[in-house]
């Protein structure tokens, strides 16, 4: 359904990708695949899952990861390069601020925000949820796009019921 | 001819001499009001124009508005870990760059150890123009604790020479004075009445002497005390607080300017992060996630 999600993105500013647990990986890839066609300079921050495997992944998905700066939440420590920054944990959730607000500043088009169900197993609900509002007023006031993940299994949850109120659309994916 | 008479002669000489005193009065008149513009107020006094000291560190100049007003004292706060030292060695560091006169006066760390930090973010203090004019002095508690009797036989009268609480080296005359730290002085005093006079000396030492001064007390993680005893954050003209906040099994540093006598600042706890090769960088806009407890 690639209409599906260039028309969510087209129309709205902040969404967040509501994902089965079944074929998570699946749909997130055909996501990142859609916001490569349409942006050439894109942040992706990871909390799932390593730098290293999703290089091999866009490789083998043929998504060109030359537009994409990765902020790795995930390895737990490595050395910075052009295209990738590492992050201690994913409970550094100022340094994930601080690295993003970077990066805001330097032409990046849209943020991908891999997920607000692991920020979950990580922080707590109303850390999380200063957290996306901080995020997310950064980047409206910057006026770029952002796409957050979640597992629909999780669309009950307090954190989801109150960041509802600053996203522009929440799309069952 | 008939000479006018005497009170005539006097009458003459009266207005001559009143037309004279009119005359100068008037020119005296023209000569202060020149000297004086009218705009400014008859008790005017020139203004003292207040310097103000920038510790060219990122985003840390930017919570300090201005700038530190020259002269203050400063207390440097916090825990283990929380970046004290190496904001002092940047700031001083950077006023040197600028042609300040810095000493650090160090109690714990040597003067190689501490030269060997600043080279570790590349700070190369052997490459600055004014070599001679960055000193570190490595003190003990021993210097104080002479002080301290020489002070006290001062007072009482069998000594006649002045003494400072500080030893300055001799002919060296700094903008700006890191003490590292005075936790390390008050351990060398076993009253709490005779360490509080020295304190006290120790602060009126350095506003007299006009010098810049930076304090480093060390702290609890998250306190509410920012010095060795409580007087010191009072005696000073402003307090930082350096954090190194734990959550869970990482740590995240933040900064904040608790009070600036005489400048304004921001008023919040914001991020801090030590970069490799950098040094410290201060983020004015970013909050710290979690509470500070």
């Amino acid at each position: 359904m690639p209409s599906k999600i260039l028309s969510a993105i087209r129309e709205n500013q902040i969404i967040v990708f509501e994902i089965s647990k079944k074929n998570y990986i699946e749909k997130t890839y055909e996501i990142i695949a859609e916001v490569s066609n349409k942006h050439d300079n894109i942040c992706y921050v990871t909390l799932n899952r390593p730098y290293q495997t999703m290089l091999k992944d866009f490789a083998a998905k043929k998504i060109d990861s030359g537009k994409f700066t990765f902020i790795d939440a995930v390895s737990g420590g490595g050395k910075n390069s052009p295209g990738v920054i590492f992050v201690q944990s994913p409970k550094s959730l100022t340094d994930i601020s601080i690295d993003m607000s970077n990066l805001l500043g330097k032409k990046t088009e849209s943020f991908i925000f891999d997920s607000l169900s692991t920020l979950l197993i990580y922080s707590d609900s109303m850390t999380s949820i200063k957290f996306v509002h901080s995020i997310v007023s950064k980047i409206r006031a910057a006026s770029k796009k952002c796409i957050f993940m979640s597992l629909k299994e999780d669309s009950g949850t307090d954190m989801m019921k109150d960041i509802n109120m600053f996203v522009d659309k929440i799309v069952p994916y | 001819m008939v000479a006018p008479p005497r009170h005539a002669k006097v009458k003459k000489g009266m207005k001559k001499r009143a037309a004279t005193s009119r005359t100068s009065m008037k020119t005296r008149v023209r000569k202060i009001t020149k000297r004086r513009p009218r705009s400014v107020p008859k008790n005017f006094q020139k203004k003292k124009i207040q310097e103000y000291v920038k510790t060219g560190i990122e985003g840390l100049d930017q919570l300090l508005d201005k700038g530190i007003p020259r002269g203050s004292s400063v207390i440097i706060a916090g825990g283990a870990g929380s970046g004290k030292t190496i904001m002092c060695l940047q700031t001083i560091y950077n006023a040197a760059k600028d042609g300040k006169k810095v000493l650090y006066m160090s109690f714990e760390e040597t003067e190689e150890r501490l030269l060997d930090h600043m080279k570790a973010f590349g700070w190369d203090v052997a490459k600055l123009p004014n070599r001679k004019d960055f000193v570190v002095k490595m003190c003990s508690i021993y210097d104080i604790t002479r002080l301290l009797e020489a002070m006290m036989a001062k007072a009482e009268g069998d000594l006649m020479i002045d003494i400072n609480p500080i030893m300055i080296p001799k002919g060296f005359k700094p903008d700006i004075v890191v003490i590292d730290s005075v936790t390390a002085i008050a351990s060398a005093f076993q009253g709490k009445d005779t360490y509080r006079s020295y304190i006290e000396n120790l602060f009126r030492y350095l506003q007299r002497e006009g010098v810049t001064s930076f304090m480093i007390t060390e702290t609890e993680e998250v306190p509410t005390v920012f010095s060795p005893t409580g007087v010191e954050e009072f005696l000073a003209d402003g307090v930082i607080v350096l954090y190194s906040l734990r959550k869970g099994d990482i740590r995240q540093n933040a900064i904040e300017v608790l009070k600036l006598r005489g400048a304004s600042h921001m008023k919040k706890v914001v991020a801090m992060r030590v970069v490799s090769g950098v040094g410290i960088e201060v983020y004015p806009e970013q909050e710290v996630f979690g509470d500070i407890k």
